[in-house]
């Protein structure tokens, strides 16, 4: 019992190792400088630490991790509540057609979002619009409808005796879903945040393709600077920091919300 | 003046009828009771009434106003409900104060109903408190203060106590009786709960497949039913339904019941009966009506007979006692006291009584 508790953790530690080598090389030698990385020092531990390479990668990509909240946190809040809404009117006030809407969004759940990518620029050219964030922000709030699956399927434990108590004690559609379904719909909504969280701040094809060179999120700007290193001398000690400072804000939700991320993802699975 | 009118009221879900032309009616501060085995109907009845769902035919009216087109929101009414479905993410204050808070009315006053609500409850200290941190007892009196404070013009219930223990549903079946003696609001009571339904209402209904089976006071309900199904669903133990046959004697007539070799003949003080001489019946008999025999005779108008017993089931304050009559089972009441053994004879007395007869073909109260 105990050797194979020991030889379980073991294994556990060799590959939490092995999937945290590459992010230790990449803060090991974001904290190098020019000079030394020009050594062929890529192994060893940084000789004198110092933060001048985040500082250049600051400098390159600040603006565009600006650009990336000013994206990411508008879509995740106004899809997430918009996907709550549509959820909950899918589950418990079903209407004439709404098998149909559920299995369009499934559908849609499942095409490849590259699909999109000509008709919505043509789309684009056709009603006028500009490249713009916001315009980036209305593409992902539309694309990311399909995210009401998740809150449906998380409303279909949600007894009915609730919402028909709240209608007898006056409860109009926006106070029953504002005062009873939203406050209830925590566990769904930390699963839902993260994930869409990560999904827009990752996200590439589209930010790039949508935005013009000041409007760019942070994954198009960090793909640029490392295609401008090309042919010359490659700053790695920069790349390194760049990349990190990119993966930065999906890692401090993760951590922070992990653990309520796998209570919801299990959430829906036992009825507690 | 009119509490609450049902008439002629249907519903169907797709082809199946869940209620058939419903017509009750109760007076303001009667208490109603809709009870029938699971399926007759009498929740959908509830939520027609409280406006969850809309009929397919028919009228309610709640006092003098017409509300079988209005809302849940527009209907002054409020309900227990059986899970009782309270608000998980609130206090039990915040429980009790949000039928109030969306009917707008003013914080001050709010809070001085939810104090009142929660002193009549005794739930003064549980008032911080969430759902999930309460007893099922508890919870039943946030579901039932939920409703108080609302000062509504009709109450519903929905089978509130059957999620509580034995012990629990008997004291709050006395409180809500309690309760509604002070406060005299138009209550609405669906229960499966017989017991429930003697001790608390002042109006019964029992209804079976979506139609009403018998509208009476528990008394009409108990002592009069309107048919088999009414007699066998009202009373604990079940009444014994026997065969018997009217016949005439001396112009008047009288019921006989056959036991092997005698037969025990009954005198009917209902003349109209005469009508059905000759022909077989069905004799529905409370086991209280069948006791020990005691004294040198059987009481004026009862009857006494000896059958052999199958069973003896003492509760404490009575025994029961199945016995055997031309091989059909009959449950008696017997006193404790009385010495009895599986297997013995036993004296029994009938005692008088207007008995309860139905049509064997229609199951219809005769008389």
């Amino acid at each position: 019992m105990m050797l194979r508790r020991t030889l379980i953790y073991a294994l556990l530690a060799l590959f939490a190792l092995y999937f945290a080598l590459p992010l230790g090389f990449m803060l090991m030698n974001s904290l190098k400088s020019a000079a030394e990385l020009r050594e062929g020092a890529f192994l060893a531990w940084p000789r004198a630490p110092e933060l001048s390479a985040w500082r250049a990668a600051w400098d390159a990509l600040g603006g565009s991790f600006l650009n990336s909240l000013l994206l990411a946190v508008p879509v995740v809040t106004l899809s997430s509540l918009l996907a709550a809404l549509n959820g909950f009117i899918l589950c418990k006030l079903r209407f004439r057609g709404s098998e149909w809407v559920f299995i369009g969004l499934l559908v849609a759940l499942f095409l490849p979002i590259k699909v999109y990518l000509l008709p919505l620029a043509i789309s684009l050219a056709k009603l006028g619009l500009s490249k713009s964030l916001g315009v980036l922000i209305a593409i992902h709030v539309i694309y990311s409808l399909p995210l009401a699956l998740f809150f449906r399927n998380h409303y279909l434990g949600f007894p009915d005796e609730l919402l028909r108590a709240a209608r007898m004690d006056g409860a109009g559609f926006w106070a029953l879903f504002l005062r009873i379904v939203l406050p209830l719909s925590k566990p769904v909504f930390v699963v839902v945040v993260i994930l869409q969280f990560t999904t827009i701040w990752n996200e590439y094809l589209f930010g790039l393709v949508f935005t013009e060179a000041e409007s760019r999120p942070i994954t198009a700007a960090l793909a640029q600077l490392g295609a401008t290193g090309e042919g010359g001398v490659r700053d790695y000690n920069v790349e390194m920091a760049a990349a990190l400072l990119a993966a930065l804000p999906t890692l401090a939700v993760y951590l922070i919300a992990g653990k309520h991320f796998t209570r919801g993802l299990v959430a829906g699975a036992v009825k507690g | 003046m009119t509490g609450l009118a049902v008439k002629n009221l249907s519903k169907g879900f797709g082809s199946l009828a869940v209620l058939k032309n419903v017509e009750l009616e109760i007076a303001e501060g009667e208490f109603l009771i809709l009870v029938g085995p699971s399926g007759c109907g009498k929740s959908t009845l509830l939520s027609l009434i409280a406006g969850l769902e809309r009929p397919d035919a028919g009228e309610i009216h709640i006092g003098d106003r017409r509300e079988e087109h209005l809302s849940p929101q527009e209907r002054d009414i409020a309900m227990v409900f059986q899970s009782y479905a309270l608000y998980p993410n609130m206090t039990v204050a915040q429980n009790l104060g949000f039928g109030l808070e969306m009917r707008k009315v003013p914080r001050a006053e709010r809070e001085a109903t939810v104090a009142r609500v929660a002193e009549m409850l005794q739930l003064t200290p549980l008032l911080g408190r969430r759902p999930g941190q309460l007893s099922g007892g508890q919870r039943q009196r946030v579901a039932m203060g939920r409703a108080l404070a609302r000062q509504p013009k009709v109450f519903l219930f929905d089978e509130p106590l059957s999620n509580l223990d034995a012990k629990l549903r008997v004291e709050m079946r006395a409180e809500i009786k309690l309760l509604h003696q002070r406060l005299k609001t138009t209550a609405v009571y669906v229960t499966h709960d017989q017991v429930e339904a003697m001790t608390l209402g002042h109006k019964i209904a029992v209804m079976k497949d979506g139609e009403i089976q018998q509208f009476g006071t528990p008394d009409e309900i108990y002592q009069r039913p309107a048919n088999l199904f009414v007699a066998g669903f009202m009373g604990a133990p079940a009444i014994n339904i026997l065969r018997a046959r009217i016949v005439l004697e001396e112009g008047r007539p009288g019921l006989r019941l056959a036991q092997e070799g005698s037969r025990l003949h009954l005198p009917l003080s209902n003349g109209r009966l005469a009508a059905w001489a000759g022909r077989e019946v069905l004799l529905g008999l409370r086991p209280e009506h069948i006791v020990n025999a005691r004294g040198e005779a059987p009481p004026e108008g009862g009857l006494r007979f000896r059958a052999p017993v199958e069973l003896v089931e003492p509760t404490g304050a009575d025994t029961y006692v199945v016995a055997s009559l031309d091989g059909q089972r009959l449950n008696c009441r017997v006193q404790p006291s009385c010495p009895v053994r599986a297997g013995e004879a036993l004296w029994l007395d009938l005692l008088p009584h207007e008995p309860s007869l139905f049509d064997p073909s229609t199951g219809l109260r005769l008389g």
